[in-house]
C-alpha cells in the first residue's frame, strides 16, 4: 500500500506541466538521437548535462529518463527501415526488422517493436519501483566494507561484460581510477597530482572526460568513416497494423525479453546491449521456426527490442539503490545529481521522496508519450538521418564546448575535454572502451574513502572486510558467476567426443 | 606500430603515476595516508601495462588497425579543440565560435566557402540566442554579443 501511495506521490509530481513538458522533449530528443547513428544515449546526455543545471533536479532527472527511454525507441527505427542501427542495443534488430521490411512488413516491424518496448518499459518499471526499495532498505545496513565489496565487483563485472580485449578493459579502468585520486585528499586535505591547478583541486571533473571520451571522439571517429546511406524503405499509417499471427507469435517474446532484459540490466557493463543479444538466441532456440531466424522473424524483433527497454529500468535499480552506476549512462546520471548536490544513494528514497517516485511515475508517463510520438513520426524520423555530416559535427562539437563551459565557466575544463577527445579518439580506435574509465571514475572516490574507512575501522585487518556476511556473500556470490560458466564449459568441452571430419 | 607506441605510453604514465604515488605519504594498513590508494592502482597498473607492452611487442603482424590519425578531419577538430579556448579567452564568444565553426565546415567539406560561412554565422549568432539569452548561459561576451542579445530584447 505504501508504494502504492508513494507513486500516486510520484505522479502528482510528474504531471506537473513543467515536468510533462521535460518528459516530452526527453523523448524527442532521445528518439532523434536513438535514430542518429553514431550519438548515442550516453554522449547525448552527456552534452545535455550541463544545461540541466536551470531545472530542478527532479525535472533533471526526469529529462534523462526520456532520453534513455527515447534512444532505445528511437535505434529500431533506422536498424529496420534503414538497416542502420541508431545506437548499439539495436544492432540484432537489424537482422530480422531489415528482412521484413524489404518482405513489405516494415510497419509490423515498427509497430510491434513499439509496442514491445512499451510493455517491458512499464514491467521494469515496476521491477524497479519493488527491487530499488527493497535493496534501498538492505542498503541501510551497510557499511564501508560492503561499499568496497560493490564496487570493486561491479568494476570487476564491468570489464568482464565490456566485450573487447580484457586487458585492455583493466588498463582503461586502473586509467580510470588513477584519474579520480586527482584532487584534495577528503581525509587529510593533501593536494594529491594538482601540478599546483586551483582548478584541479576539487579533482577532474566528469563532465568533460565523459564529454570529451564519447562526444567529442565520436565526432573525430564519425568525421573519418566512410558510411553510404542504403534506399529507405517508406511504411504508410495503414501499412501499420500487424497481423494477428505476428501478434500472437510476439506476446511471448515480449514478456520473456522484458524479464530478461530487466535482470541483465542489474549487472555492470553495457547491459541493454548484451540483453539483445541473450534475447535473440534464446528466441531462436525455443522458436517453432528456427528457419525463418535472419530471414524476417518477428521474434528476432519483438524479443530484443523488449529486451534493451527493459534492461534500462534494470540499470536505475543499483543506481537509485546504492548510489552505484553500473552502467556509463548511469554515471551521466549520477553527474546530473551531484550538478544539483544530491549525492544518490540508500538514503534518496527516505530523503529525497518527491525525485525518487517522481522520476520513477515520469517513467510510465514517458512510455505512453513515446509510444504515441513514435508510431505516427517514423518517417519524420528517420528522415534524421538524411541530415549531411559536414554540419551535424561542427554543431555537436559546438553543444560540447558550450556545454563543458557553462558548468564551471572553466577554461581548464576546456582543456581537458580537448586532452580527452584527442585521447578518446586514439584509445577507441585502437580497441579500448571509455566505460570502464568512466565508471572507475565517478566510483573510485567512493571505493578509496571505503576501503580507507573499512582498514582503519579494522586497524588494518583485510579478512574483517572481506569475511563480514554481507560483504562476503557479494565476494562469493561474484566469485561464483565469474568462475562456474568457464568451469562448466571446460567440462563439457571434455566431454565431448571429437568430431569426425 | 600505433599499438605499441600508446602501450608504451601508458606503461610510462604508469611509472610516472607510480613515483607520484609515492612521494605522497602511504602510511601504514592501520593507518593509511594519501597516497596508499593511488599506490595500490599505480602498482595494478604498471603491471598489467607492462603485460601489454610485452604482448604488443611479442605480436609480429605489420597490418595496422584503426583509422589513421593524420588525417585532415580529426587532425582539425583536435586542433580547433585546442586552439578554441585561447580564442574564446581573447575575443570572446561570437568571433571564436564564429571562427571555430567556420574551419570545421571547411575541414568538412560542407558545400561551397560562402554556404559555410553563412552557416557559420547564422549557427553562431543562434547558438548565443539560445544559450545565452534563452537557457541563460554565462558565456564571454562583449559588444557584439551585448549589442545582440540587447537588440533582440534578451539582454
Amino acid at each position: 500500500m505504501d508504494v502504492l501511495h508513494q507513486l500516486m506521490m510520484g505522479f502528482q509530481v510528474a504531471a506537473t506541466p513543467i515536468n510533462l513538458l521535460w518528459a516530452l522533449i526527453g523523448a524527442f530528443v532521445g528518439t532523434i538521437v536513438g535514430v542518429l547513428p553514431g550519438i548515442g544515449p550516453l554522449g547525448s546526455m552527456a552534452i545535455l548535462l550541463s544545461f540541466t543545471l536551470k531545472m530542478d533536479a527532479t525535472t533533471a532527472m526526469i529529462f534523462f529518463a526520456g532520453i534513455y527511454y527515447g534512444a532505445m525507441y528511437g535505434g529500431s527505427t533506422t536498424s529496420i527501415l534503414l538497416n542502420i542501427p541508431g545506437e548499439a542495443a539495436s544492432v540484432v534488430t537489424c537482422i530480422d526488422g531489415y528482412k521484413m521490411a524489404q518482405k513489405g512488413r516494415a510497419g509490423a516491424a515498427l509497430t510491434i517493436s513499439a509496442v514491445g518496448s512499451f510493455v517491458a518499459g512499464t514491467l521494469s518499471i515496476i521491477g524497479l519501483m519493488f527491487a530499488a526499495s527493497i535493496l534501498a532498505d538492505a542498503a541501510l545496513k551497510f557499511g564501508p566494507p560492503e561499499f568496497f565489496a560493490i564496487g570493486s565487483v561491479g568494476l570487476l563485472f564491468l570489464v568482464r561484460l565490456s566485450g573487447g580485449s580484457f586487458i585492455k578493459n583493466v588498463i582503461m579502468l586502473l586509467l580510470g581510477l588513477a584519474l579520480a585520486t586527482i584532487g584534495t585528499d577528503h581525509l587529510y586535505g593533501t593536494p594529491r597530482f594538482t601540478f599546483d591547478i586551483s582548478d584541479l583541486g576539487q579533482g577532474v571533473e566528469f563532465l568533460p572526460v565523459a564529454m570529451g571520451l564519447f562526444g567529442i571522439a565520436e565526432v573525430m571517429l564519425t568525421a573519418v568513416e566512410k558510411e553510404e546511406l542504403g534506399e529507405m524503405i517508406r511504411v504508410r499509417m495503414r501499412d501499420l497494423l500487424p497481423t494477428l499471427v505476428e501478434w500472437k507469435r510476439s506476446i511471448a517474446p515480449i514478456f520473456r525479453g522484458s524479464f530478461l532484459g530487466f535482470f541483465i540490466g542489474l549487472l555492470p557493463g553495457p547491459s541493454p546491449v548484451i540483453s539483445t543479444f541473450v534475447s535473440y538466441m534464446i528466441e531462436k532456440k525455443v522458436s517453432k521456426h528456427p528457419e525463418e531466424f535472419g530471414e524476417g522473424a518477428i521474434e528476432g524483433v519483438a524479443g530484443p527490442e523488449s529486451a534493451n527497454n527493459a534492461a534500462v529500468g534494470g540499470a536505475y535499480v543499483p543506481l537509485l539503490a546504492l548510489g552505484v552506476p553500473f552502467t556509463p549512462a548511469m554515471a551521466v546520471v549520477v553527474g546530473a545529481l551531484m550538478l544539483h548536490g544530491i549525492t544518490p544513494g540508500p538514503m534518496m528514497m527516505t530523503e529525497k521522496p518527491q525525485l525518487f517516485w517522481g522520476v520513477i511515475a515520469s517513467m510510465y508517463i514517458g512510455n505512453v508519450m513515446l509510444l504515441v510520438l513514435n508510431l505516427p513520426l517514423v518517417q519524420l524520423f528517420a528522415l534524421i538521418t538524411k541530415v549531411p555530416k559536414p554540419i551535424l559535427l561542427p554543431l555537436i562539437t559546438l553543444m560540447c564546448v558550450v556545454g563543458v563551459y557553462s558548468v564551471n565557466s572553466s577554461y581548464v575544463d576546456l582543456y581537458v575535454l580537448a586532452l580527452f577527445g584527442i585521447l578518446g579518439f586514439i584509445l577507441r580506435d585502437l580497441g579500448y572502451s571509455p566505460a570502464p574509465l568512466v565508471l572507475a571514475l565517478v566510483i573510485g572516490p567512493m571505493m578509496e574513502s571505503a576501503m580507507r574507512e573499512s582498514l582503519m575501522i579494522n586497524q588494518g585487518a583485510i579478512a574483517p572486510m572481506i569475511f563480514r556476511p554481507i560483504a562476503g556473500t557479494i565476494y562469493l556470490a561474484a566469485a561464483l558467476a565469474l568462475i562456474v560458466p568457464p568451469v562448466v564449459r571446460a567440462i563439457r568441452g571434455k566431454k565431448k567426443p571429437p568430431a569426425t571430419v | 606500430m600505433k599499438e605499441r607506441i600508446v602501450s608504451l605510453g601508458i606503461m610510462v604514465f604508469a611509472l610516472v603515476y607510480l613515483a607520484g604515488s609515492i612521494s605522497l605519504k602511504v602510511g601504514t594498513r592501520a593507518q593509511p595516508g594519501a597516497g596508499l590508494f593511488p599506490a595500490a592502482v599505480a602498482f595494478s597498473l604498471l603491471a598489467i601495462s607492462a603485460l601489454h607492452v610485452w604482448r604488443t611487442f611479442r605480436r609480429t603482424t605489420d597490418k595496422e588497425e584503426g583509422n589513421s590519425w593524420t588525417q585532415i578531419a580529426p587532425a582539425g577538430i583536435a586542433a580547433a579543440l585546442v586552439v578554441y579556448p585561447i580564442l574564446l579567452k581573447t575575443l570572446d564568444f561570437l568571433f571564436s565560435t564564429f571562427i571555430v565553426l567556420f574551419v570545421l565546415l571547411r575541414l568538412l567539406r560542407f558545400k561551397t566557402t560562402l554556404i559555410s560561412f553563412l552557416t557559420a554565422l547564422f549557427t553562431t549568432i543562434l547558438s548565443l540566442i539560445v544559450f545565452t539569452g534563452l537557457l541563460g548561459v554565462v558565456l564571454p561576451s562583449g559588444v557584439m554579443e551585448q549589442f545582440i542579445l540587447t537588440i533582440l530584447g534578451l539582454g
